[in-house]
């Protein structure tokens, strides 16, 4: 287990340190600059070559690499080169919309998910289970925006039950009203990843009906049910724990459009902002934090994984 | 069994009809476009904009006076060019890297795992947009971006397979006998993966073309004066309370065609290998939900 | 691999347990949405504070460095103001920290009195040396500012200038405290009757009523300008109730307000022009026949039409709101068949180009122009960018064929006297007649000189100017006294009032 612990931290910080390099090159390529931005279409050259000075673009670029790194590595992100605010206040801020946001449509799709998943395999020919499956597949091949005019115009417009966009300007300190708000945009999420879930929950059940542990116990007399609740869920359990790590991650990044359509300002409206903007550092240091949010999520599945499936252990 | 004899398997199925109906015509209408059209789709009247359906305008006309029929089934190219380019560089890169990491040089096997754990951990809707920005956007570079974005993940299934192939008796013999390198890929190895590679390319085009749509709704899809349906889908979702039917369509034309591709691989997959059904998920989260 | 319903046969259980935990489930997430449903609307306000929604976000709030009509829109006026400024939603001078000014006969020496007892929002008094500060910054070479007493300021020019007053109501004239320690970027500390309060990047920006303010008080305890870039969600902000302004509605989204009656649709003035620039400089361009070929190609009324009448068509670039405006829209009317003419005559059949423009404008526009460009031959291919882009390649860099782009700034016109701006448009008889109408010694002859100027520009097609915007505001008829004009530039909320 040492082992495992001491390579698995070495892999880690590897990809996080590749991972650094992958974004700092790819965005020094981007055409546009940002003090041209700040400048606007009145400026003149000279006014902007002085603002390039203040901002310290003219540094070679390993240099400007270097500080970023030695920043990141003692907790200091940097600041907007826009608007000098720290990235990292400006981050968590957003965060404060876009981390409810996917614990809340993962809940909803978990919702759907497990108890669909679990009842349509353990029943799979019934007509039932074959309309449920029909429906996942033709939930996952909706378009999300689509999805999202459709929850809004019977939602909102016809219903009237829930806003349509934006997020309350108190935040959290009105709870219902946040919650409310994100209440459609989480729905529209929810289903889809439920429909995606579904499929997942389902084959591992099956997959868990089939093991021979359950066979066992169904032969020493349980009944298939019990045999599935006592014997095979937990290895459901476990399936689904190694997926939900890299389906936080994705749905962390992949609430952009969600963000876009429902007006909410969270982390993937703000990336789309910063790179319109060139706001080169910001952009930068954000998706350093999602990329490294997602290797760590990784590196901390295979961890619990090790530690509470028997079966990795061997050779040990 | 061989990937060409499930095809044909496929098509005794319900899903795998539904499948090949939705995918052929697809084709035809693609094909068609290029031959004829009910009117020229870029063809922008300002006095025209919103007209009913009508028999002119079978299914009306979008804001801009355009024959939404014509945008329609004009773009179906892109959607073919879309799922046919993203399914061939998503196939190859995935196929590359999984080989380079279980048959290549030791030295490079680890680095190239990390590589692609980091990929994979690299959103790939986030690498579509900054690619986009590097390369001022258009369909090539979606294409580019979402094919690597899955290209990665099919390695990281290949890649598994290739190992327990690699394991096998018979590639042990082979390999006891001296076959080596190419060679061995191309007889022994390739033939073995293909029925996984199959399904997984075939989920990757309809998860492309989802992800064009995201795109295009985020503004780095198909450039205007392309019709494309992601692109038709963002120039009017706003109007979804006062014209709610023409953003119907597209919106159904690239559900009805994701669900195909979908079904395809579901088809594919239980036909090539029943056992598949245990690792084949679908990956659509991958890209984050949001095409 | 067997079914997993093998080995086992009978079938007792029944389903019940399941289907019962399914009903639950969903009536346990419908009675969620419905709880969550029911919750009230909206917490009631105090009456006097107002939402007004904008679509363009300012990058930072440093009203000196950095560029764009979405500073001015919320910070001039409410948080900075001038010695002069414009009365609000017009174009009319009017004097604000400045009790008077005069003029020296020459019209190169203007005297300043400031009014006494203004505060900056930091507490400190408004001195002449904060004026002298300020304006030497702005002003640069081109004049000298000095302190002549406690509470006079002069400004002597380099040249005559009669568009200084317009120049000093304008962004360039705004007075900032010299000894500030404030951080512009992120704040704003100003003479004006409303505090700064928030700037929630991405979201919004509070103002509060400032109670120590020198003139008439602000009627408003609270304003939030939100920023919602997608014109459909501001609509569905609008109907959701959370706004009592929004400004610059989607035309095409405007019967949307159909299903409410909470609001009053009113169409503003503005001096933006959404402007089809030619590269002047570059072939083929360069040659009067191409440009003139197609301004005539291009028929604005059915571009308008599209828009659902939201913009009024201009003939050249000076809009009715400024000083210098002259009915244009006979020249270089739409005439496809002599469009087509002229392109022979240049010998400039089956040309291809390209308009790069930033991508956040609605492509109806350029969907039609590029269809009747077709019409004659020309093939366009759009090409959108980020604004960034846009900046570079076409303003700074000026590696374009056409651009559109929304030129929303008054008092523009020296754009067209200026052969290094990205236009690229260098005629010595609107150079003369710029510099003419700079040193008049009247408004109303520097007026004249600017529509003489802007004719020779219309004559000489150095761009289209598709239609001078007229956008729509929808205000909540709870809300009194909004500015109807120059809304996208400006909101001053003087006088802006909420009764229930």
């Amino acid at each position: 287990m040492k082992r495992f612990l001491i390579t698995r931290s070495f892999t880690l910080l590897i990809g996080l340190v590749l991972s650094s390099l992958i974004i700092f090159v790819t965005l020094r390529l981007l055409p546009g600059d940002v003090a041209q931005v700040i400048g606007g279409s009145q400026a003149s050259p000279e006014k902007i070559l002085d603002i390039r000075e203040k901002l310290g673009l003219n540094f070679p670029l390993h240099m400007q690499y270097l500080d970023w790194i030695k920043g990141i590595a003692t907790g200091d992100l940097g600041n907007s080169i826009l608007t000098g605010s720290s990235v990292q206040a400006e981050i968590l801020q957003k965060a404060e919309v876009t981390v409810p946001l996917t614990v809340y449509s993962l809940l909803i799709g978990l919702v759907i998910a497990l108890p669909l998943g679990v009842f349509t395999a353990y029943r799979h020919q019934t007509k039932v289970s074959k309309a449920v499956s029909l429906f996942s597949i033709v939930a996952a091949a909706v378009p999300v925006v689509w999805a999202g005019l459709l929850g809004i115009l019977f939602f909102s417009t016809w219903l009237g039950w829930l806003p349509s966009q934006g997020f309350p300007r108190e935040g959290w300190d009105d709870p219902l009203a946040a919650i409310r708000a994100l209440t459609l945009p989480a729905l529209t999420i929810g289903l889809i990843e439920g429909a995606i879930l579904f499929r997942f929950v389902k084959s591992a059940t099956f997959a868990a009906l089939d093991a021979e542990h359950v066979r066992a116990a169904m032969s020493r007399g349980r009944t298939r049910f019990n045999a599935l609740i006592g014997h095979g869920l937990p290895a459901v359990g476990l399936s689904i724990i190694s997926m939900l790590g890299l389906q936080i991650a994705s749905l962390l990044v992949g609430a952009v459009v969600i963000e876009q359509l429902f007006n909410l300002p969270g982390l993937g409206r703000m990336l789309i902002v910063d790179v319109g903007n060139r706001d080169l550092l910001k952009v930068q240091s954000t998706l350093f934090v999602l990329t490294a949010v997602i290797l760590v999520l990784g590196a901390l599945i295979d961890v619990v994984h090790r530690l509470i499936d028997p079966r990795m252990r061997i050779g040990e | 069994m061989t990937v060409f004899k499930a095809f044909r398997m496929v098509g005794q199925t319900g899903k795998g009809q539904f499948a090949y109906t939705v995918l052929g015509l697809l084709i035809l209408l693609a094909a068609m476009s290029y031959v004829w059209l009910p009117h020229d789709p870029n063809y922008a009247q300002g006095w025209n904009a919103w007209l009913p359906m009508s028999l002119e305008h079978p299914l009306g006309t979008d804001g801009s006076g355009r024959d939404v029929a014509s945008r329609l089934i004009a773009g179906t190219r892109i959607t073919v060019l879309v799922a046919v380019g993203t399914g061939i560089v998503s196939g190859v890169i995935g196929v590359v890297l999984a080989t380079a990491q279980t048959l290549g040089p030791k030295l490079l096997r680890e680095p190239l795992a990390i590589f692609i754990d980091v990929l994979i951990a690299f959103p790939t809707l986030l690498m579509a947009i900054m690619f986009t920005a590097v390369f001022t956007g258009g369909i090539p570079i979606v294409i580019i971006a979402v094919g690597v974005g899955f290209g990665v993940q099919i390695a990281r299934v290949v890649r598994a397979e290739m190992r327990q192939i690699l394991g096998a008796d018979y590639i042990l013999a082979a390999r006891a006998s001296g076959v080596t390198g190419f060679r061995l890929l191309m007889r022994h190895i390739l033939p073995n993966i293909s029925s996984v590679l199959t399904v997984q390319i075939s989920l990757s085009m309809g998860l492309a073309i989802l992800a064009e749509s995201g795109l295009s709704y985020l503004g780095f899809g198909a450039p205007p004066g392309v019709s494309s349906w992601g692109r038709m889908l963002e120039e009017t979702q706003r109007y979804i309370s006062i014209h709610p039917e023409v953003v119907f369509w597209p919106g159904f034309a690239i559900t009805l065609t994701v669900l195909a591709f979908y079904l395809l691989g579901d088809a594919l997959r239980e036909t090539l290998d029943p056992k598949l059904t245990k690792k084949q998920v679908l990956r659509r989260t991958s890209l984050g939900v949001q095409g | 691999m067997s079914d997993p319903t093998i080995g086992y046969t009978k079938k007792k259980r029944s389903r019940l347990p399941i289907i019962i935990g399914l009903i639950a489930a969903l009536a346990i997430i419908a009675g969620l949405i419905y709880a969550i449903s029911n919750v009230s609307n909206k917490s009631s306000s105090s009456s006097s504070e107002i939402t007004i929604s904008v679509p363009l976000e300012p990058t930072n709030l440093n009203i000196r460095e950095t560029g764009g009509v979405a500073l001015d829109q919320v910070l001039a006026d409410n948080i900075y103001e001038g010695l002069v400024g414009f009365v609000s939603g017009t174009l009319e001078v009017q004097p604000v920290l400045a009790t008077d000014y005069t003029v020296s006969d020459d019209g190169k020496s203007y005297e300043f009195n400031l009014r006494e007892g203004v505060k900056f929002h930091s507490g400190n008094e408004l001195t002449s040396r904060d004026v002298v500060t300020s304006l030497t910054e702005t002003l640069g070479s081109m004049a000298t500012v000095d302190a002549t007493e406690e509470h006079t300021v002069t400004i002597e020019l380099a040249e005559a200038n009669s568009g200084l007053v317009y120049l000093l109501a304008g962004r360039d004239g705004l007075i900032l405290e010299a000894e500030a320690t404030n951080d512009l970027a992120n704040s704003a500390n100003g003479t004006g009757p409303y505090l700064f309060e928030e700037w929630k990047q991405g979201d919004s920006i509070t103002l509060i009523k400032n109670d120590d303010y020198w003139g008439a008080p602000a009627t408003l305890d609270k304003a939030v300008f939100r920023y919602i870039p997608d014109g459909k969600a501001a609509v569905n902000a609008s109907l959701d109730g959370d706004l009592d302004v929004q400004v610059a509605v989607l035309s095409t989204l405007r019967t949307e307000f159909d299903r409410s009656d909470d609001f009053n649709l009113i169409s503003a003035s503005g001096t933006d022009v959404f402007t089809l620039a030619y590269n002047n400089n570059k072939a083929p361009f360069d040659d009067v026949r191409v440009r003139t070929a197609f301004s005539q190609a291009i028929d604005v009324d059915e571009i308008i039409a599209a828009l659902e009448g939201e913009g009024k068509p201009l003939g050249g670039p000076i809009t009715e709101l400024e000083p210098g405006f002259l009915d244009l829209t006979h020249i270089n009317s739409y005439n496809p068949e002599n469009a087509q003419k002229l392109l022979a005559e240049a010998g400039v059949e089956n040309l291809k180009v390209t308009v790069t423009t930033p991508n956040f404008y609605d492509a109806v526009v350029l969907d039609i122009v590029a269809t009747q460009l077709s019409e004659v031959g020309v093939e366009l291919t759009i090409n959108p960018v980020e604004f960034s882009t846009w900046l570079e390649d076409v303003y700074t860099n000026k590696d374009y064929d056409l651009s559109y782009v929304d030129h929303a700034e008054a008092f523009d016109f020296f754009n067209y006297a200026n052969p290094d701006y990205y236009f690229g448009f260098d005629n010595a008889e609107v150079q003369k007649l710029y510099s003419e109408s700079l040193q008049s010694l009247s408004l109303e002859d520097a007026a004249n000189k600017l529509a003489e100027a802007s004719e020779v520009v219309a004559n000489e097609a150095a761009a289209k100017w598709l239609y001078n915007y007229t956008p729509t505001n929808a205000i909540s008829k709870k809300v009194q006294g909004f500015p109807e004009s120059n809304t996208n530039s400006r909101i001053n909320l003087a006088g802006v009032t909420i009764v229930e």
